[in-house]
């Protein structure tokens, strides 16, 4: 083990108290209360993951819904009948007033309440401190708060969803959502808060983060010995930081504007409906890198290690991170070139291109560390490649969106659906579900099962390829966004995308299955089961307590494979041991 | 026809713009105009682009992750951990292509957005959930098509071989005007004109959709652009006047169908599209949201009720109806409304009872002018019937 003695070193007591998960003496109540007051990151960690999975859950029978739906088109027939509606009521107009408040609910749950929180709440909060040989975060109760405040925004949200739901879009563009009139006031007031809400947990979060990173990496850590993974939470944490509050002011003014009439949006009274959408993507601009960053981040990670190699580039990768969060901030004007002039929408586009760089350069770099790796084709590797696939796909497809001539075509059409779903959820949540499998014997001391575990990613990647390529099509043929029925033309391309839908419902049902079951008869986890040379594998899986026995000492760096492990040495063979000597790491 | 070129001296695009089954593929269309097939030039260079880049890139990862792959007894071999001159390489040769891709985005942009000095401008109006136009000589398309589940949309009318500006505002939400075929859209916003133009190259028809969502019937805010030939426009347009001198109720039709959008969300059938259906509406009793009501058989009180509902739809709200209509306030004269009312008037069996003698609501002051052609000159003022 990496224990090394230091010469003042504290003492502690209590060697064999178990892990974070022994439950502590008492009933099931004070286990609950144990959990909820909670100042441990690696139990917040796990109370996140259970609360955003559930979120994944809600929003995700949403989606369904949505596809569902959109089987059929909605006509009504001579003698009034309504047809090709799931859901319906004595109109058709009923039935898309259900659709436009299930899309919207789609929208907000997933963007707000799981990929935004997502990565950094769960993984990072238990990983970080490990990785960087630390026993917690630099501030565990405000973490506490962060928890307490994300659960009270999703009360709110829930409470919003009681309500009726609002049918805004989880954009809430005005004029459309600030007139009393168009949806209930009451729905729109709870959702805008709820995400007022969350961002204050955000916000904390990433100030969280930051400090530990600076401050709290163990002795022999210098900045370019971290992990990836810690490179990639810092350049989120800061986008956190300094873009949340603009999207909370923005949801106070919407809730004023509502509330008091105050104008600001309102034509009638001299107000501009377009500044809403400047103030708004001021923030959801940069948060899509909140999104995507820290999947990066755990690619990093998984390809290292499941290689054998150092990421190629790891100074690049480093840097990039910090030029995509810093570059994030002057390209929000491209989600609206329909609605700008041409002087904006110019400026707007070339910034665009120019986050575009640092993004590819990732994923060349993540392809050059396959060469002349030794590469283990387990569930998380298959995810790292499915997400470099597809990841690239959205990407690419982010670049007729960029150019301006195309993107007056393809705005606001199933095109640019197409594009976000391949970056958000074929990329973070790719990362996330890889993630999760890579880090699971880490989090709960057990093993999963492996085969279980290729399948649920090729009916992932299937089912998710069949779901979301189908809407490209879509797009370019000219079917708009938001639309809760459709010309007959387009009936094909929406029947395959629904059938896809359902495959990649039976791959996500199978990973749900496969985690459960390891956690009640899966077999006990190794402390390091995929030989990685990051510091959290040296903790016991799961770790304990204050993580390490002793504060750890970093004699190597966190991908020196080519060191560390001797040479013909069979990888499956071989304990990795103590870190090499001062003085013989190379990146 | 190639998309015109932005700086001197460098050549307009000269790519293939239209590679037949590829274009249907992905837009199901060729495009419509010049300047739509410039931009499917500049998709599918893109496409070519990114497809080329991919496989190379996807090629690249499967294959060392199969040649590479872990194999019992055998460590990763060593390898660089950088090459700063690849990585230059790689990060300023792509950069290169998409500086060239931002370029003729531009170009091609810029290019629908400045119209051509005769382009003629056809007046748009995005209503909850309807497209209305006016055209230049004040009249407003009476055709209507059915287009997916929306019976009621308006076929717009343009020359082929003639430019057209589209100036459009909305009257409550955003909308946005897209004709898929003609590759392109733009905002519709509230109290603000907003425009492109388009030139059909060749006769055809083509859909319009809202491309912002607006609310319940996003989905339903359809039309249908009708490309003819140019001389055949001009006698369809010019057959869109309307005769003056019909009586109220047969011009207030004539509003509701053409200008008003109001079918949109209120039936002459007696079914529920989101308003109060108009058949056997008129003097009847109408409750209201706050618990009042209009008394049946009060023309005068019913008649008031419309022309208030019709300005500033919020007052009166029908009770079991959602609050959501637009106003009207400055879309008709109350000489205009008047004739709306009479129509809704014919549409009530109590409506022929209380008499023809009374022709229209209590509307006082002067007319209003709205369109200058549609009045076929000096406005028409009725007296005050009562």
């Amino acid at each position: 083990m990496t224990t090394i003695d230091r010469p003042h070193d504290v003492p502690h007591g209590h060697h064999d108290e178990g892990s974070y998960l022994t439950r502590p003496p008492g009933g099931v109540l004070s286990t609950i209360i144990h959990w909820v007051t909670t100042i441990d990151h690696k139990k917040l960690g796990v109370l996140y993951l259970g609360a955003i999975l559930l979120m994944f859950l809600v929003g995700g029978i949403a989606a369904l819904a949505v596809r569902v739906e959109l089987w059929e088109p909605t006509r009504v027939l001579a003698d009034g009948t309504v047809t090709g509606q799931l859901f319906s009521g004595e109109t058709a107009v009923d039935g898309y007033r259900i659709y436009n408040r299930i899309f919207t609910l789609h929208g907000a749950v997933m963007v707000f309440m799981v990929i935004v929180p997502g990565v950094p709440a769960t993984l990072g909060n238990f990983l970080l401190p490990l990785m960087l040989g630390a026993k917690d975060v630099a501030f565990p109760r405000l973490n506490l708060l962060s928890w307490y405040i994300f659960m009270f925004g999703l009360t709110f949200a829930i409470l919003a969803l009681i309500q009726g739901g609002v049918d805004t879009g989880w954009t809430f563009y005005t004029p459309y959502s600030s007139t009393h009139a168009n949806n209930e006031y009451g729905a729109v007031v709870l959702m805008t808060t709820a995400a007022f809400i969350l961002g204050f947990s955000s916000i904390l979060t990433g100030l969280n983060f930051i400090v530990t990173i600076h401050k709290l990496r163990c002795p022999g850590m210098g900045w370019f010995d971290m992990p990836l993974f810690a490179w990639g939470i810092y350049a989120t944490s800061i986008i956190q930081v300094l873009a949340t509050p603009v999207i909370g002011i923005t949801l106070l003014l919407l809730i004023f504007e509502r509330t008091f009439h105050v104008g600001i949006f309102d034509p009638a009274m001299g107000g501009d409906p377009v500044m809403f959408q400047h103030f708004f993507w001021f923030y959801s601009h940069p948060v899509v890198y909140v999104m995507i960053l820290p999947g990066m981040a755990i690619i990093s990670e998984l390809i290292a290690v499941h290689s054998r190699k150092p990421i190629f580039g790891y100074r690049a990768i480093a840097f990039s991170s910090l030029a995509i969060a810093a570059v994030s901030f002057l390209v929000w004007g491209h989600h609206m070139f329909a609605s700008m002039g041409e002087l904006s929408s110019a400026i707007f586009s070339a910034l665009t291109f120019f986050v575009a760089v640092p993004t590819a350069v990732k994923v060349f770099n993540w392809i050059a560390s396959l060469y002349k790796g030794s590469i283990a084709w387990n569930t998380p590797m298959m995810y790292a490649l499915a997400f470099l696939f597809l990841f690239s796909i959205g990407g690419l497809t982010g670049l007729p969106l960029a150019t301006l001539a195309t993107d007056m075509h393809m705005h606001d059409s199933y095109f640019v659906v197409a594009h976000f779903h391949y970056v958000m959820m074929g990329g973070t949540i790719i990362a996330f579900i890889g993630g999760l499998h890579h880090w699971w014997p880490k989090i709960f001391g057990k093993m999963y099962n492996e085969w279980a575990g290729r399948v649920g990613c090729i009916l992932v990647f299937i089912g998710f390829n069949v779901t979301f390529f189908t809407q490209f099509f879509l797009g370019t043929q000219g079917m708009p966004r938001r639309y809760a029925s459709y010309i007959d033309e387009f009936q094909l391309l929406h029947q395959v995308s629904t059938v896809g839908s359902f495959i990649l419902l039976a791959g996500m049902l199978t990973h749900a299955i496969n985690f459960l079951h390891s956690l009640i008869a899966g077999p006990k986890a190794p402390p390091n089961p995929w030989g990685g040379l990051t510091l959290e594998w040296y903790a016991d899986s799961p770790p304990i307590e204050h993580n390490f026995h002793h504060e750890p000492m970093l004699k190597h760096g966190p991908y020196d494979y080519e060191d560390v492990l001797p040479p013909h040495t069979d990888p499956a063979d071989f304990t990795f041991p103590e870190p090499l000597p001062a003085g013989s790491r190379g990146h | 026809m190639n998309s015109p070129s932005l700086i001197p001296g460098i050549p307009p695009l000269t790519l293939a713009q239209d590679i037949g089954p590829l274009t249907r593929l992905v837009f199901g269309e060729r495009g419509a105009s010049a300047l739509a097939r410039a931009s499917d030039g500049i998709s599918l260079w893109i496409l070519g682009f990114n497809i080329i880049w991919f496989v190379f890139l996807m090629t690249l990862m499967f294959y060392w992750s199969v040649r590479y792959r872990r194999r019992k007894g055998v460590a990763a071999e060593r390898s660089a951990h950088h090459n700063t001159p690849l990585e230059l390489t790689w990060t300023i040769v792509p950069s290169l292509f998409l500086g060239y891709m931002f370029y003729r985005g531009l170009e091609g942009y810029l290019s629908n957005i400045v119209a051509p000095t005769n382009a003629e401008v056809i007046d748009i109006r995005g209503i909850k959930w309807e497209w209305t136009a006016t055209y230049p000589n004040g009249a407003n398309p009476p055709e209507r098509t059915t287009i997916g589940g929306n019976t009621a949309a308006p076929i717009l009318y343009v020359p082929v071989g003639r430019p057209v500006l589209f100036r459009m505002t909305s009257a409550d939400v955003l909308h946005s005007f897209w004709i898929p075929d003609f590759r392109y859209k733009f905002d519709v916003i509230p109290n603000r004109y907003t425009n492109f133009w388009i030139e059909a190259e060749e006769p055809g028809e083509h859909w319009i959709f809202c491309a912002e969502y607006c609310g319940d019937r996003h989905s339903e805010m359809t039309a249908l652009l009708r490309a003819v030939p140019a001389d055949e426009y001009d006698r369809i347009v010019a057959s869109w006047s309307i005769d003056l001198s019909q009586p109220p109720e047969v011009l207030g039709k004539i509003m509701v169908e053409r200008k008003g959008g109001c079918a949109a969300c209120h039936s002459v059938d007696g079914s529920t599209v989101i308003g109060p259906t108009w058949k056997d509406a008129w003097g009847n009793a109408v409750p209201l949201a706050d618990g009042s009501s209009i008394p049946a058989d009060d023309p005068q009180a019913w008649d008031n009720y419309a022309r208030e509902s019709i300005v500033n739809p919020s007052a009166k709200v029908h009770a079991g109806f959602p609050p959501v209509m637009t106003s009207y306030a400055g879309v008709f004269s109350d000489e205009e409304i008047g004739w709306i009312i009479a129509y809704i008037r014919t549409l009530s069996s109590k409506g022929a009872a209380a008499g023809a003698a009374e022709g229209g609501a209590a509307g006082q002051g002067a007319a209003e002018e709205t369109g200058a052609g549609e009045q076929g000159g000096a406005p028409d003022e009725q007296p005050p019937q009562e």
